[in-house]
């Protein structure tokens, strides 16, 4: 009698949350090993609306960000790849046409302030590299105005997750950084559904054309914004074969963005732990000492990879000048 | 498969409905319950699942060699062998082979090892834990030798495969073959599952994020925020794990057996002592009877006693992670112990009584100075590296950032319910029961699934996952 009644229970429970919430019920079947990619493919395009978005609101508000005060941002359309006009501003009706025959050397610009804040965006690899990153400006250059935002398990493939540009437009809006670093592609090998709605396998030719009108999307809403400088940080060669194949298509994709930026710089890191195209473990960082630079999963840097990695990072600011010695007193 | 989802309640409606048609005939009840426990098991990972079934037929074979062979010491020995080397290769062979690279380094020596992507297999330390109690018990006589589909259904029983409770063999089996199932109520059952649920799925998802950030880059927020913090993660370990132990309870109850005893309102008490008679219970028993007796226990004067202590911490810390920082966090808790038993021993030797004028506030006094020793020490345990956790102590005395960001009424509610779960956690279970007790079972199941409902409408979309699973 008990045991019956205990299955009466378990019966009427599960229909309570099954229709109370049938959103999230199909996407959580679709996340079992018996649902098939066609079910997981359609399960992706079902939202779980009202509920997640009060959830992100109120987290949002314990990083530090106010996103009350914030207007919605609108969809933005899809990028028109190798546009000029969406790399550079518009130049006003009455400006002069360059002359071509004077060679003129570009002036330097002039720096009128400082590079003081700095922001790191991305995902979990970002997380590290941004807290030794974090520790390197503060203890190099005394440079403590600095945040890293990020959230784990996002990327630019899947914006219906998360939404990476409305993320960045606020928190650029809100912390009004002088350098963004950002980093991100770790959880991006996945099918992608591009801006027409129709999905493509990842890796396939259209994948990538699809990541890239993500990526130049992303660049520009960077290019277009307060930001004065952005690096770009490429992945580094994973320890993991199953990414192998994809890392070097997304730097591709990166850098070719980057190049199309007047703000943004890509920096390299590929050949930072790799040896002859393979993978090397361990590696000596500035002061001779070597150390295991990626976690278990291969993807994710030890604090000692972080360290090379930062380190390549705040070189090159400092090659570009945007980071200068504290003057001693 | 987690608790907490539709696929487990799926699962655990045919694994229910079977359990309860075969009770009556012991042998094939047993059958079901191992296979439905290696079914649970493989929805984690299949490789794991066959490392568990090696894991089992090999220390089974050994347990027969204990048994019935004269060899029992060299079959216990061996067994003992075979099972910290199986622990120390998947939980603790990248912290021995970092650490030894990390001396090498210091020593200028060049070394270049290959970095093993070894995952520790999901519950290794509890049901490795579980064999090693059982194979004691056989050499010392404590159990015969059970039937092979006896202890394999105990070393995989399901509900506590993950995170425990770590039950006896001896009570597990009189229990298995018992064709009567555990009596239990239904009230009783649906307040361990509704407190699991609301524990794991309410209080610690909303809590980890106020733990999660602060423990990784304490230099980014304020000495409040970090006091805040550090409460937070005591709040959020124990609704996390003891959530999980409801659960498993609740579980088990309804597959015939008795409920384990594991957290007994932990921030309650007075003393440190008292804290680990209360906290993660079948661990600390497990502690006491197969570390802290084996080495001599209190029977070789005082100062042997706090040696013993202080190393059964020590290993109860390794035992929850590989890492200095879970060793640290064993062995101070193992001096406040020693601290504990001198403040008692002391006045014992010299027959001094310590009257109180204040006896209240001398226990206030005790409970204060108990629980933030307990949540200093937490410190030490959430944090990833013995740097960061300088670095959280060091923001709390001295902050980089002045604002205040953790300034929300939900944390302090939040706080204040696990608070008032510690202190009079009995007795709001008394009162759920008796409400729940109703006749009408219309009634009762529109209750319980309103409860349910409101439980998932207060918890996030994503719950994190349990904290005691990487133990």
């Amino acid at each position: 009698m008990k045991d019956r009644e205990i299955l009466l229970i378990v019966t009427s429970v599960i229909l309570t949350l099954i229709f109370s919430n049938l959103s999230l019920f199909l996407k959580s079947f679709a996340s079992t090993p018996f649902a098939s990619a066609e079910i997981k493919q359609a399960a992706r395009l079902i939202k779980i609306d009202g509920f997640r978005k009060s959830e992100q609101d109120f987290w949002s508000k314990i990083k530090d960000i106010n996103f009350d005060n914030l207007p919605k941002e609108p969809e933005l359309p899809p990028v028109k790849t190798a546009t000029k006009a969406a790399v550079h501003p518009p130049k006003p009706a009455n400006a002069k046409k360059p002359t071509p025959a004077k060679k003129t050397t570009p002036a330097k610009p002039k720096l009128t302030r400082p590079y003081r804040r700095f922001l790191f965006i991305g995902d979990s690899v970002m997380f590290d590299l941004g807290i030794q990153l974090q520790y390197t400006l503060k203890k190099k250059y005394n440079i403590a105005d600095t945040k890293i935002d990020y959230k784990v398990s996002t990327g630019l493939n899947r914006i219906d997750y998360y939404d990476w540009y409305a993320r960045t437009r606020q928190i650029i809006n809100n912390y009004q950084p002088d350098v963004v670093i950002v980093l991100f592609g770790t959880n991006d090998r996945q099918n992608i559904i591009d801006y027409q709605g129709k999905a493509w396998a990842v890796m396939t030719k259209e994948w990538q054309k699809a990541y890239q009108e993500r990526v130049e999307r992303y660049a520009n809403l960077l290019n277009s914004s307060s930001v004065r400088k952005v690096y770009w940080v490429g992945q580094s060669m994973p320890n993991q074969s199953l990414y192998l194949k994809a890392f070097p298509i997304m730097n591709d994709i990166y850098k070719n963005a980057s190049k199309s930026s007047s703000k943004i710089e890509f920096i390299s890191t590929w050949e930072t732990f790799a040896q002859a195209g393979k993978f090397v473990p361990v590696v000596a960082n500035k002061s001779g000492k070597r150390g295991y630079v990626k976690n278990n999963d291969g993807l994710h840097f030890t604090s000692h990879g972080a360290q090379i990695i930062s380190d390549l990072i705040v070189d090159k600011m400092a090659k570009d000048q945007i980071l200068k010695a504290p003057t001693k007193k | 498969m987690l608790f907490p989802t539709y696929q487990f309640l799926v699962f655990f409606l045919i694994i229910f409905s079977a359990i309860v048609s075969v009770k009556p005939q012991v042998a094939l009840y047993k059958i079901v319950l191992l296979v439905s426990s290696l079914l649970f098991y493989s929805f984690w990972s299949f490789d794991f699942l066959l490392l568990l079934i090696f894991s089992t037929v090999y220390n089974y074979i050994i347990l027969r060699v204990l048994c019935k062979s004269k060899y029992k010491k060299f079959a216990l020995i061996s067994g003992l062998i075979f099972n910290i080397g199986y622990l120390g290769i998947f939980k603790y062979c990248n912290f021995f082979v970092t650490s030894l690279f990390e001396v090498l380094n210091q020593l200028q020596i060049p070394a270049n090892f290959p970095v093993l992507q070894i995952i520790a297999p999901v519950g290794v330390s509890f049901y490795t834990f579980r064999i090693i109690s059982h194979l004691i018990d056989c050499y010392q006589q404590k159990i015969p030798c059970p039937k092979f589909v006896d202890y394999a259904a105990y070393i995989t029983y399901f509900p506590q495969i993950a995170s425990g409770p770590i039950s006896r063999a001896r009570e597990f089996y009189s229990q298995l073959n018992s064709p009567e199932k555990y009596d239990y109520k239904i009230e009783e059952v649906i307040v361990l599952i509704l407190s699991g649920l609301f524990k794991k799925y309410t209080l610690s998802s909303f809590l980890f994020n106020f733990t999660d950030l602060p423990f990784k880059v304490p230099q980014q927020y304020s000495s409040i925020d970090l006091i805040l913090a550090a409460i937070s993660y005591s709040c959020l370990i124990y609704v996390d794990f003891s959530g999980y132990s409801d659960l498993a309870n609740g579980i088990s109850c309804l597959l015939g057996f008795k409920p384990i005893a594991n957290f007994n309102m932990p921030y309650r008490s007075l003393s440190l002592q008292e804290f680990w008679k209360r906290w993660h219970i079948s661990l600390s028993e497990w502690l006491r009877d197969y570390v802290y007796f084996p080495l001599g226990g209190n029977k070789y004067g005082k100062l042997r006693k706090y040696v013993n202590l202080l190393m059964t911490m020590a290993i109860g810390g390794l035992w929850h992670g590989a890492g200095l920082n879970f060793i640290f966090w064993g062995a101070i808790h193992g001096l406040g112990l020693i601290v504990n038993h001198l403040c008692k021993d002391i006045p014992q030797a010299i027959h001094f009584k310590l009257d109180y004028a204040f006896p209240r506030f001398a226990k206030f006094c005790s409970w204060l100075l108990t629980f933030s020793f307990v949540t200093c020490s937490w410190v030490f345990f959430g944090t990833p590296n013995w740097e960061t956790a300088v670095s959280f102590f060091a923001g709390i005395v001295d902050p980089a950032v002045a604002t205040f960001q953790f300034n929300f009424w939900q944390l302090y509610l939040v706080i204040a319910v696990i608070g008032a779960i510690n202190l009079w956690g009995d007795r709001i279970s008394q009162l759920l029961q008796t409400v729940l007790s109703l006749k009408n079972i219309f009634f009762r199941v529109v209750l319980v699934s309103m409860l349910v409902y409101t439980i998932l409408m207060l918890g996030p979309s994503t719950v994190p996952p349990f904290i005691y699973f990487n133990f």
